[in-house]
This record gives C-alpha cells, sequence and structure tokens, in this order.
C-alpha cells in the first residue's frame, strides 16, 4: 500500500478552505489585501524581514568550513553571497509590492490608473510576474532561515585516524 | 540533500553539518574513512543521504501569495509553487540517490 503525503494533502485542505475564505468573504478579502499593499511601512518591513533572514543564514554558515553552498553567487564568499541575497530578494520583493498594489488597485478597484498606455493582457502579465517574483523572493528567504535552523541542529563529523 | 548516521542504540539520526556529493568526497573532505559523532565511531560507508521535500511548501506558498488574484490566483499559484517544488525535490532525489549509491 503506498503511503500517503500528508503534508500535500494539509497543504490542498489549506488551498481549498482559503479559497472557499475568498469566495465567501470577497470585498473584505479584498480590502484586506489593498490595505497591505498600500500600508506605508511595507517597504521597510520586507527589506527588515530579508536582513534578518539572511544575516541568520550569515551567522549559521560564517564559521562552518564545510559549506559550500550558495544562495545567489558564492565566488565572492559567505559574507558578499549574503549581500548579494539581501540586495536581490530586497529590490525584487519591494519592487514588485510597488507594481502590485498598481496593478491592483487599478484592475479590481478602479480608483485609479497607474498604467496608461498598458493592454489588459500586459497588465495581467505584470500582475502574475510580480505574484511569481514576490512568492519567490518571500520563499527563498523563509528557506533560507529554515536551513540555518536546520544547520545548527546538525552536527559537524569529526575525522577519527583510521 | 542532508547527510545523517543512525545512532546504534537509539536508531536515531544525527545530521551532519558536511556535505558531498559522494561518500568518496566526503572522505577526502574529512582526511579519513572514519570520524566521530554523538561519541560514537562510524565509518563513512554508513553515511546515508535524504533528499529535501519542497513540493508542499512552495505549493502553500504559492497558493497564499496567489490570494491577489482572487481564486484563480490561489490555484495558479498553488500549481507553480507545486511545480517548481517538485523539480527541485526531483534534482535533490537524483543526488542523494547517487551519494546513496557510491562507494569508498
Amino acid at each position: 500500500m503506498k503511503a500517503l503525503n500528508f503534508k500535500l494533502i494539509g497543504v490542498f485542505i489549506l488551498l481549498v478552505l482559503l479559497s472557499f475564505i475568498l469566495i465567501s468573504n470577497t470585498e473584505p478579502t479584498m480590502l484586506l489585501i489593498k490595505s497591505v499593499l498600500k500600508w506605508e511601512h511595507l517597504n521597510t518591513t520586507l527589506w527588515l524581514g530579508f536582513i534578518c533572514c539572511f544575516v541568520v543564514h550569515y551567522l549559521s554558515i560564517k564559521d562552518d568550513s564545510s559549506y559550500n553552498g550558495g544562495l545567489i553567487f558564492k565566488h565572492f564568499g559567505k559574507f558578499a553571497d549574503s549581500a548579494f541575497a539581501i540586495i536581490t530578494y530586497g529590490l525584487a520583493s519591494t519592487t514588485s509590492a510597488s507594481i502590485l498594489k498598481g496593478v491592483y488597485i487599478q484592475q479590481y478597484f478602479e480608483e485609479k490608473i497607474y498604467f496608461n498606455h498598458f493592454d489588459q493582457i500586459d497588465i495581467y502579465s505584470m500582475l502574475v510576474v510580480c505574484l511569481f517574483l514576490l512568492g519567490y523572493s518571500l520563499y527563498a528567504a523563509i528557506s533560507a532561515l529554515r536551513n540555518a535552523v536546520l544547520l545548527s541542529q546538525a552536527e559537524l563529523a569529526i575525522p577519527v585516524a583510521d | 540533500m542532508k547527510l545523517y548516521v543512525q545512532n546504534r542504540t537509539t536508531g536515531e539520526k544525527t545530521y551532519l553539518k558536511q556535505s558531498a556529493v559522494s561518500r568518496r568526497e566526503l572522505a577526502t573532505q574529512l582526511g579519513s574513512k572514519r570520524f566521530q559523532i554523538d561519541k560514537q565511531i562510524f565509518s563513512v560507508n554508513e553515511v546515508k543521504a535524504e533528499n529535501n521535500s519542497n513540493t508542499a511548501g512552495a505549493m502553500a506558498a504559492g497558493g497564499v501569495v496567489g490570494v491577489v488574484g482572487g481564486v484563480p490566483g490561489v490555484i495558479i499559484g498553488g500549481l507553480i509553487g507545486a511545480l517548481l517544488g517538485k523539480s527541485t525535490d526531483s534534482e535533490d532525489k537524483a543526488k542523494s540517490d547517487k551519494f546513496n549509491r557510491s562507494q569508498l
């Protein structure tokens, strides 16, 4: 008998519940998303979040001589790699959040025109691409933090003479 | 991919901080075929690799971020996340299988 993947089943249930909440509370959810995207401290929060995640990641690997992984570009060393990660993911997420705010308000609330000479297909493409960028950046930061916590639980193998 | 050894008495897994693509590389990295961890001596041949599971996390992240696009956004976000996570898992599984097949 095949073993069930409970993690995937849990995520599937979560997404179904999320869709159900969205359908039954469309307007309050849209207002909540709008207020999050318009929040004046969103960019600062994102930057601080990325700095915290990648600094913790750097601290977990800085004295580990056996670490040979990399986040963005490991050629210049661990510190530069972590700094590149903060800058890359920080810029990608804050820019995509700003574009998302414009697209969301223009398409769903029609309060203001942010993208005047863009076709509908371009605007929806921007929505998908920015969602992907924002999601990918957040996922990378959370993965770095999770790996830092897991790595700190791992033990260093000490060689013994043959 | 994470490398681990199993405690001989309790059977518990202890993860190694070191990473290597094969047992030979691990032995070269350590400079020895045997090592000490958790007050027990192990041979490099006892080290096993297990792959990380990213599909569920990536699917959840994609679905949650997709909320901005409504229900279609949740479905598309979840699907994209699952596909990306699955592809990373497949790569990781290939790496861990390669390590587990390797011999000194």
